[in-house]
């Protein structure tokens, strides 16, 4: 990469490491430290809560699937403008008004302490090394695409994300958020001109290229309980998964907490209700337009440039002869793209769109060869999606703008992890060390505490990202059973909304929600989002059909207010 | 319940007028989207 580039990268990350000690003034108490004595404008928290869920994978892993896939990713987020408001008028004034730190603790309000620390543990679990994953994915791609050993790149996410979210708490996070979430779009927003500009062909050409290939195709309305991209898993099963996210993922619910108010914190989500799917659909939109681009400017054969050098270096021979097959391929498909293009009746755009298909199958038949070669070769999984679009940044995009898109990605990881170790510390600390070990430790005492969980989820994370390989099938049973736990805590917080609702129902409930959508996982053939309906569905049901005595003891109003920052 | 939690008349007003505008502005990207694949798909 150009040394531009790299002084982009460098300034960028230093900015967010000093501002975030700029912006430990102030957070010298739990309040401050965990919900910025509720002090933060509903903007601040909007773009915070915008900036968590983009993550590194949206800019590289979600761009590649655009490019690979086309649009219908777009309909897994239908379901989150209703999940917001929703939202606004159920958990939002629960929690805020509550005065609790995390979630989980308003459980033990409502519920028991088993409930409370059950749930607690199910997201310290699932939590903890999804952290690690969401730092894996973009230090792997930067590893091969920059040639650097993982552990630097994972040192390159890792540290300054640990620096600020431990010396600031959640203002330097939800401030660095801001910053990262505006440098995001800017990068997603300039690559897409980028390409506009730098196409050969008119924008309208290049979407009947990209329309004639299915990338276009942002909605399927069959019903289909199977496939996990339609209309309907996104409209019912995306307002489940949406409403589990928002409303009792810690990390999520720690960025409304900061509000200032109940209408505040219910601004900031509906920023993500108004803005979500726009930003989505740009994400893809981008990654449509490096695959129509691609079929003017050849691109390599195999995109993970680590695989390419070890292919070329061990079957030099045979990847050449590859290479060779897969110039004259593309010729052919380029002049084919651009009989498409230029096809004026309906008959003549038909038999072009059908000799293009059949040229774009045939670049796929050598792609599959050269995967398959360097999948002997490395011994690795050869899946390339998520390196497309770090590719089409490197050797497309003008100096700096590269230099933007890198410290983009960065900010998306960034922006994620940290909100992920300040919500794990959190409830860490809150959940479990407070409410178990210490519940009598001065404030400064549970600062000193909180730094120190945070600097732990740091290093634990950086661990299983670095290990993230070897780690492979543990962390991806931990994201499978991952997904068993957002519907069926959902349902917790539902029963918690029902008058009747007991503890012991509230508990039974949770684990059978947990079993059945285990069994609905390994036994069938549901897609994943209905799985949340599923399993809030039966929490709910098994919570008030077995139901228990009622709270004997309340807690004293004294002590809601004690805990209240 | 939280003591500043929203007057539930208030809140049903409030999250009509919310839902209203969420809807439409959700209604005009999934149109813009739709256009594109009823346009361009195949």
């Amino acid at each position: 990469m150009h040394w531009i580039n790299w002084v982009i990268v460098v300034v960028y990350l230093l900015y967010v490491v000093v501002d975030g000690l700029r912006r430990s003034e102030g957070t010298d108490s739990i309040a401050g430290y965990f919900v910025a004595n509720k002090s933060l404008a509903w903007w601040v928290v909007g773009l915070s809560v915008m900036a968590t869920q983009l993550s590194a994978v949206t800019m590289i892993g979600t761009t590649g699937q655009g490019a690979t896939d086309g649009l219908r990713f777009v309909q897994t987020y239908l379901g989150l403008p209703l999940a917001m408001v929703i939202l606004g008028v159920t958990i939002v004034p629960l929690l805020h008004g509550s005065g609790v730190y995390t979630a989980y603790e308003y459980l033990e309000r409502r519920f028991d302490a088993k409930t409370r620390s059950f749930t607690a543990f199910l997201f310290l679990l699932s939590r903890g090394m999804s952290c690690g994953t969401i730092m894996a994915a973009p230090a792997v791609v930067f590893s091969a695409v920059f040639g650097l050993p993982v552990v630097w790149s994972v040192a390159l996410i890792g540290v300054p994300t640990v620096l600020y979210t431990m010396i600031g708490g959640v203002q330097a996070v939800a401030w660095a958020d801001v910053k990262q979430m505006v440098l995001i779009v800017f990068a997603l927003v300039a690559i897409m001109v980028v390409l506009v500009v730098q196409m050969p062909i008119s924008p309208d050409e290049a979407l009947r290229i990209a329309g004639s290939t299915g990338r276009l195709k942002a909605f399927d309305f069959s019903f289909d309980l199977s496939e996990t991209y339609t209309f309907w898993t996104g409209i019912i099963g995306g307002t489940f998964l949406m409403l589990s996210y928002f409303g009792t993922d810690q990390s999520q619910v720690q960025r409304y907490l900061t509000a200032r108010s109940v209408e505040e914190a219910n601004s900031s989500l509906l920023m993500s209700a108004y803005w979500k799917i726009p930003l989505q659909a740009l994400v893809l939109l981008v990654g449509v337009g490096v695959f129509v681009y691609y079929q003017f400017v050849q691109p390599p054969l195999l995109y993970n440039p680590a695989h390419e050098a070890a292919v070329t270096a061990e079957r030099g021979d045979a990847y050449a002869a590859l290479e060779s097959r897969y110039a004259d391929a593309f010729t052919l498909r380029e002049t084919a793209a651009l009989s498409v293009a230029d096809a004026e009746d309906e008959p003549t755009a038909a038999a072009a769109m059908e000799a293009f298909l059949a040229r774009e199958a045939q670049i796929q038949v050598i792609r599959g060869e050269a995967l398959d070669l360097a999948g002997d070769v490395t011994g690795e999984a050869t899946g390339d999606v998520n390196y497309i679009i770090p590719r089409f940044v490197l050797s497309e995009l003008p100096i700096g703008l590269a230099g933007l898109f890198i410290a983009g990605v960065l900010a998306a990881a960034m922006s994620s992890i940290a909100a992920e170790l300040n919500a794990l510390a959190t409830t860490s600390v809150i959940d479990f060390y407070r409410r178990w070990i210490r519940p009598e430790a001065d404030d400064a005492h549970y600062l000193r505490v909180s730094k120190g969980a945070t600097a732990f989820w740091g290093i634990f994370a950086c661990v299983v990202a670095i290990y993230a390989a070897t780690l492979g099938s543990l962390i991806e049973v931990v994201n499978r059973y991952g997904s068993f736990f957002y519907g069926s805590i959902l349902g917790v917080f539902l029963l918690a909304m029902i008058p009747r609702a007991r503890a012991r129902g509230a508990f039974l409930g949770l684990i059978s929600g947990m079993s059945v959508v285990g069994f609905v996982n390994f036994g069938t053939d549901v897609a994943y989002l209905w799985q949340n309906v599923i399993g809030a569905g039966v929490v709910v049901g098994v919570g008030l059909l077995i139901g228990g005595p009622p709270k004997e003891t309340r807690q004293p109003d004294t002590e809601l207010r004690e805990a209240q920052p | 319940m939280p003591s500043n939690g929203p007057n539930p008349d208030q809140g049903g007003s409030r999250f009509r007028t919310t839902l209203i505008r969420v809807l439409i502005v959700q209604a005009v990207a999934v149109a813009l989207l739709g256009l594109l694949q009823f346009v361009y798909g195949v």
